[in-house]
């Protein structure tokens, strides 16, 4: 009883369609695109966070005390070496990361727990499942977007802001209007950016688990998705009152922090003074290798596949709209 | 040919409540269907069955297909339309094109953007800004764009006005439908659309209580009108329902002929509306 249908559906379109690759690559696009439709915060908030630090680079803008080096404009030329001035470099470069991975992570948050709620919310999940996309390419689709298209993107930005910070100081460098301290060396720089993906990626990964669990309560929640989403953290208060014990607070606190304690073995910090400054590509320092090996890091990524497969049997056989 | 829906047995419940206890019925290529019902009845049960929107138990084909399984493939020829709201407020007209034509394979875009450019609606309107008329405008641009074999509309102009009611079903009508598609429609507005259906289905209480092509519908079903003297002699020939109208009496029939009527008063086919509510009233008192 299927074939004919299935048959004549593959004569019909088959002269005009795409192979089903790129057919199904071009939904996913067209999905991923969607979702910045929706979500405008996912571009809107780091695009305005690279622009507010980008602008910090006019002198007077912003006032960068770094405990060891008051900026003055008439800092005298020589005052550093070259290899301090490097240091310095790499400082500004993740210096300028830091607050753009902080707002990738808080707006993230916020996108997974109404990804999948938003459409039950205003019905129009009606409208979007009528049309040939499957749940399971819609969930992923949104998990892409989460944890592969808006890091990129914010990669790409921490990079764009990095050049177009050290652009705006040495133009006032040469005139005269801000201190020369910053150096390049195109080595260091990429070594920097590629400990930065990695980081990315790294975090990707580590973060998946909660990922899931997110998209997981906004596909599964009645109401206040973002309620459900805290509650292990008011769990941990509950634990800690009624039992006096830790271990749900441990075991978050471990999800969320624990892998940067393993990237970070044996990295002694230098204390400061310019005479430890040099360059922080953090690529070799890092202990890359074994936060990738770490079990713990896979076993969320199977905890996290079980939650996303959850997710869209719910969105899948859900009935209440 | 094969029919394009075929439906036996569905069961359904909600908890302790039955929206759906036992339907069948059979619908054949190029038809509109009218899935007619109160409140209640189970008409937007019966199509989220038919749309692998919720589970059921019963066997149901749609296109031969099974929508609890193969859900992904059926929706490449049967497009549906909700109540107006279903439409994201966030959405612009022009993203809307976009999204179709990145995800469905029978999407033309041209189609859609000439319907559109008969409106109103701009490319960039968003949802939120438009009226709900000009939503569901938006939305049967999408719809109408689609070369789909099966339309599914579960009370599509609920809460328009009578213009954009009247305007959306001369539309569906003159630019949409032929014979190779197929309709099926649910909606409280019996009167305004009975003219459009080829065939019914009434469903109440989660069962079919009469299905029928509108052309079988005028042959079995008569309706009589009497004055009082009369009416003691047309009740021998078992009316199923009678009504008083000015002070004459309205009967309905079932497979009489007009020969054994027409000496008793005035004959003429009963409309859809007069035929569901007799029906969903039940037998006429003794």
């Amino acid at each position: 009883m299927n074939t004919p249908i299935l048959e004549s559906v593959a004569a019909e379109s088959a002269p005009a369609a795409l192979p089903a690759n790129a057919a199904l690559a071009h939904t996913l696009v067209t999905l991923i695109r969607r979702e910045f439709w929706e979500h405008r915060s996912l571009w809107v908030a780091p695009l305005l966070t690279a622009a507010l630090l980008a602008l910090c680079a006019i002198p007077g803008v912003a006032r960068f005390d770094l405990g060891m080096v008051h900026m003055h404009t008439n800092a005298p030329a020589g005052l550093f070496t070259e290899e301090q001035r490097l240091g310095m470099s790499t400082i500004v470069q993740w210096a300028l990361w830091a607050p753009l991975y902080l707002v990738m992570l808080f707006v993230l948050g916020f996108y997974l727990i109404d990804c999948l709620y938003a459409e039950r919310r205003d019905r129009s999940i009606l409208f979007w499942k009528s049309l040939p996309v499957s749940d399971a390419l819609t969930v992923l689709s949104k998990l892409l977007v989460a944890l592969a298209v808006v890091p990129l993107m914010v990669f790409a930005l921490a990079l764009l802001t990095y050049v177009v910070f050290a652009g705006i100081w040495q133009a006032n460098v040469a005139l005269g209007r801000a201190p020369a301290i910053l150096a390049f060396d195109p080595l260091v720089w990429l070594k920097v950016e590629i400990a930065m993906l990695l980081g990315f990626i790294l975090s990707a990964l580590w973060y998946a688990p909660i990922a899931a669990y997110f998209m997981l309560v906004s596909a599964w929640a009645r109401g206040k998705p973002l309620l459900w989403a805290l509650l292990p953290l008011v769990l941990t208060l509950i634990e800690r009152i009624a039992f006096g014990t830790h271990y749900l607070y441990n075991f978050i606190a471990y999800r969320l922090g624990g892998i940067w304690r393993t990237l970070s073995q044996g990295y002694v910090q230098h204390s400061g003074g310019l005479a430890t400054l040099r360059p922080y590509t953090l690529l070799g320092e890092l202990n890359f290798g074994a936060a990738f090996l770490d079990i713990d890091l896979w076993l969320g990524v199977l905890a996290a596949a079980l939650m996303l497969y959850a997710a869209v049997r719910i969105r899948r056989y859900r009935d209440d709209s | 040919m094969t029919a394009i829906i075929e439906a036996r047995d569905l069961v359904k419940s909600y908890g302790a409540t039955r929206a759906l206890a036992s339907i069948s019925f059979t619908i054949e290529p190029g038809r509109i269907v009218g899935l007619i019902g109160p409140n209640g009845a189970g008409k937007t049960t019966a199509i989220k069955a038919i749309l692998g929107l919720t589970p059921f138990r019963g066997e149901l084909r749609v296109l031969g297909l099974d929508p609890r399984s193969e859900r992904d493939a059926l929706m490449r020829e049967v497009c549906f339309m909700a109540d107006v709201a279903v439409l994201p407020r966030w959405l612009r007209a022009g993203q809307a094109l976009d999204y179709m034509q990145g995800v469905h394979p029978r999407f033309e875009r041209a189609r859609a953007e000439d319907f559109l450019s008969k409106t109103q609606i701009r490319l960039t309107s968003r949802v939120r800004e438009l009226s709900k008329g000009m939503v569901t405008q938006l939305h049967l641009a999408l719809v109408m764009a689609v070369d789909a074999r099966l339309l599914v509309l579960d009370e599509p102009t609920l809460g328009l006005d009578l213009l954009y009611r009247r305007k959306f079903y001369d539309t569906l009508l003159n630019d949409y439908f032929d014979k190779e598609r197929t309709i099926l429609l649910t909606t409280h507005q019996v009167e305004e659309v009975e003219n459009l259906f080829t065939d019914v289905i009434f469903i109440n209480h989660g069962r079919v209580a009469l299905t029928s092509s509108v052309e079988d519908l005028g042959r079995r079903y008569l309706q009589l009108t009497v004055n009082a003297d009369q009416a003691r002699r047309a009740r021998a020939l078992k009316p199923f329902y009678e009504r008083e109208v000015f002070g004459r009496v309205a009967m309905l029939f079932e497979d009489r002929v007009p020969a054994e009527l027409t000496p008793l008063g005035e004959l003429r086919t009963p409309s859809i509306a007069d035929l569901f509510v007799a029906k969903m009233q039940g037998a006429t008192p003794t």
